[in-house]
């Protein structure tokens, strides 16, 4: 009762994600807590800017984290760094929510994959394959090339050759398509701070 | 025991010697030195029967000018590897003093097809490196001059504008302006383009004329122009403008906006394009990529009416211009067409670091 909520609690309260015990526990320490209220209320005032600034902003439910996560990266009075924030996320979805029937889904959903998996069999060597696949944001295709930017960065591909830009970057990065042939992808690195331009071009 | 050795000679040989895979090479004349290489994680690894190439790297490089350095492009080049692509890494809005040191990191990874041909060489070289006074060094092979000069333009002038954006209104406005800008970059509508070489012509294509977001006060005016269309994919024959400056033109660059049957508005991304054009005088364009439009999950856009506005202008005297801020918000582009790579910094400072930092760094330069 008298512990302070961290600041991932205080943002999963203010948008109604904590588990009910949790729910509990926040609510009556705010009861007693005037600063993790004061808090708690800056969070969702926060979210009512962005929601007020972009009226359309609209999620698809089944985005929930993503929702969330949008939510964060405009919620900049937290000052906490985001990436430290997404794993604790993670860690208290992980530790608080899964439940056995959840467990028993998920053991099926694997068993399928890994049954699909063994059946189509492993797939041509492609450099964007290696990771986890992801759709592409923009592509640029000119004769045998072809030049893509996605979540993981720039590249371009050729007759089984290919080469890609990576960035170590925060979200959300910018990518565009230039129609004389290139795709750009900017976005700033985490470490640096310096904001870095990914730029493939055919010839 | 011999397993043992067999495994650590195998681990040593797919540990990659980057030394000999990437190779920087900098003009003797430059301006900006390469102080050291950190090989960091590079390594090499066999997969299947071809060879994947990680090289991470980051480049310690120096300002050896006597003017403080604005913003750098280097050329990544692998020869062996999807030959006819090139790539670049630039790193605009530095503000590096003279004699300072600044860190350029570099992450590749390549694709062989033939893991016993052995790794492929990677060159870096630099295309060129801005300065505060706007002047350039370096080759210039990729047309990096021009874009320096634009991001830097484009730097000062969204700095200008939240200076203005605090003076009037504090930092309540600033932090309305950042929370903004963070929005608009998650609510963007994101569309999948994909360009190819135009064909002659497509099956049942329709002809879209263009309409022009004008302004008076531009120095190049885009007097006309046609799409064809055909479902989700397009053509654009030919495209005019005007010259209205006393400068002669070099180049210009067209931003396009896409609306659908349901009237969603999208950006289509830029055409930039060579237009030698005298003071006063006229010039077309006749770009040869076709674009095919997709929505999120690869569902086909259906083009309904298409927009274009001058983006950029590169005049032959080695002046850039950029629009003012005032016209993205005039001409409502907010919700379509990413901002600078300034304003992209900038917010990303403020999410992370929070105001403070914020309000140091507009107040540094």
């Amino acid at each position: 009762m008298n512990q302070h909520l961290s600041n991932p609690e205080a943002a999963l309260a203010s948008s109604g994600d904590l588990p009910v015990l949790a729910r509990m526990r926040a609510r009556a320490h705010c009861l007693v807590c005037a600063d993790c209220a004061a808090r708690l209320a800056s969070f969702k005032q926060d979210s009512a800017r962005i929601r007020a600034i972009v009226p359309d902003f609209e999620l698809p439910r089944a985005m929930k984290w993503q929702e969330l996560e949008d939510e964060m990266f405009g919620n900049i009075r937290l000052g906490a760094d985001v990436n430290a924030l997404h794993s604790d996320l993670d860690r208290q979805t992980a530790e608080s929510r899964l439940s056995w029937r959840a467990a028993i889904a998920i053991g099926a959903l694997v068993a399928t994959v890994m049954t699909g998996w063994f059946l189509a069999g492993p797939r041509g060597n492609s450099y964007m394959q290696l990771d986890q696949p992801v759709m592409p944001i923009a592509q640029v295709r000119s004769g045998t090339m072809l030049l893509k930017a996605d979540n993981a960065g720039v590249g371009v591909e050729s007759r089984g050759s290919g080469m890609i830009l990576r960035s170590s970057s925060s979200q959300p990065s910018r990518v565009e398509v230039s129609l004389e042939g290139s795709v750009r992808r900017s976005s700033v690195d985490n470490e640096s701070g310096q904001i870095t331009v990914s730029q493939i071009y055919v010839d | 025991m011999w397993t043992k050795a067999l495994l650590a000679s195998s681990i040593l040989g797919l540990c990659l010697s980057a030394q000999d895979t990437l190779r920087v090479n900098f003009p003797a004349d430059s301006p900006v030195a390469v102080i050291s290489s950190n090989w960091g994680e590079s390594r090499s690894a066999a997969r299947g029967g071809a060879l994947v190439v990680d090289l991470r790297t980051t480049l310690k490089l120096k300002n050896t000018s006597r003017l403080r350095l604005r913003g750098i492009s280097l050329q990544v080049a692998a020869l062996e590897v999807a030959a006819g692509g090139k790539a670049s890494v630039s790193v605009p809005s530095l503000d590096v003093y003279p004699g300072q040191e600044f860190p350029v990191k570099i992450d590749l990874r390549l694709l062989q097809p033939n893991a016993s041909a052995g790794a492929t060489v990677v060159q870096v070289q630099l295309d060129g490196v801005l300065f505060e006074d706007l002047s350039f060094f370096g080759p210039n092979r990729l047309g990096s001059r021009r874009q320096l000069i634009a991001w830097e333009l484009e730097a000062r002038r969204d700095r200008q504008h939240l200076k203005q954006v605090l003076a009037k209104g504090g930092e309540d406005g600033l932090r309305q302006s950042m929370l903004e800008i963070l929005a608009q970059d998650t609510a963007r509508p994101k569309l999948d383009v994909r360009l190819a070489r135009a064909p002659a012509s497509f099956p049942n294509e329709r002809q879209i004329e263009v309409a022009f977001m004008r302004q008076t006060d531009f120095p190049v005016e885009a007097t006309g122009g046609v799409v064809m269309a055909s479902g989700n994919e397009l053509r654009i024959p030919s495209l005019s403008f005007e010259n209205r400056d006393k400068r002669e033109v070099r180049s210009v660059e067209l931003g396009l906006i896409i609306r659908d049957a349901e009237g969603r508005e999208f950006s289509a991304g830029s055409l930039p394009a060579p237009l030698s054009m005298k003071p006063n005088g006229t010039g077309t364009i006749q770009p040869t990529a076709s674009l095919q439009l997709n929505r999120g999950q690869g569902l086909p856009l259906r083009i309904e009416s298409i927009s274009g506005f001058v983006q950029q202008v590169e005049f032959t005297n080695g002046d850039v211009w950029v629009p003012p801020t005032s016209f993205r918000h005039e001409a409502r582009l907010l919700k379509l067409v990413p901002g600078s790579v300034e304003e992209q910094r900038l917010s990303d400072i403020y999410r992370r670091r929070g105001m403070a930092v914020l309000l140091e760094e507009l107040n540094k330069q």
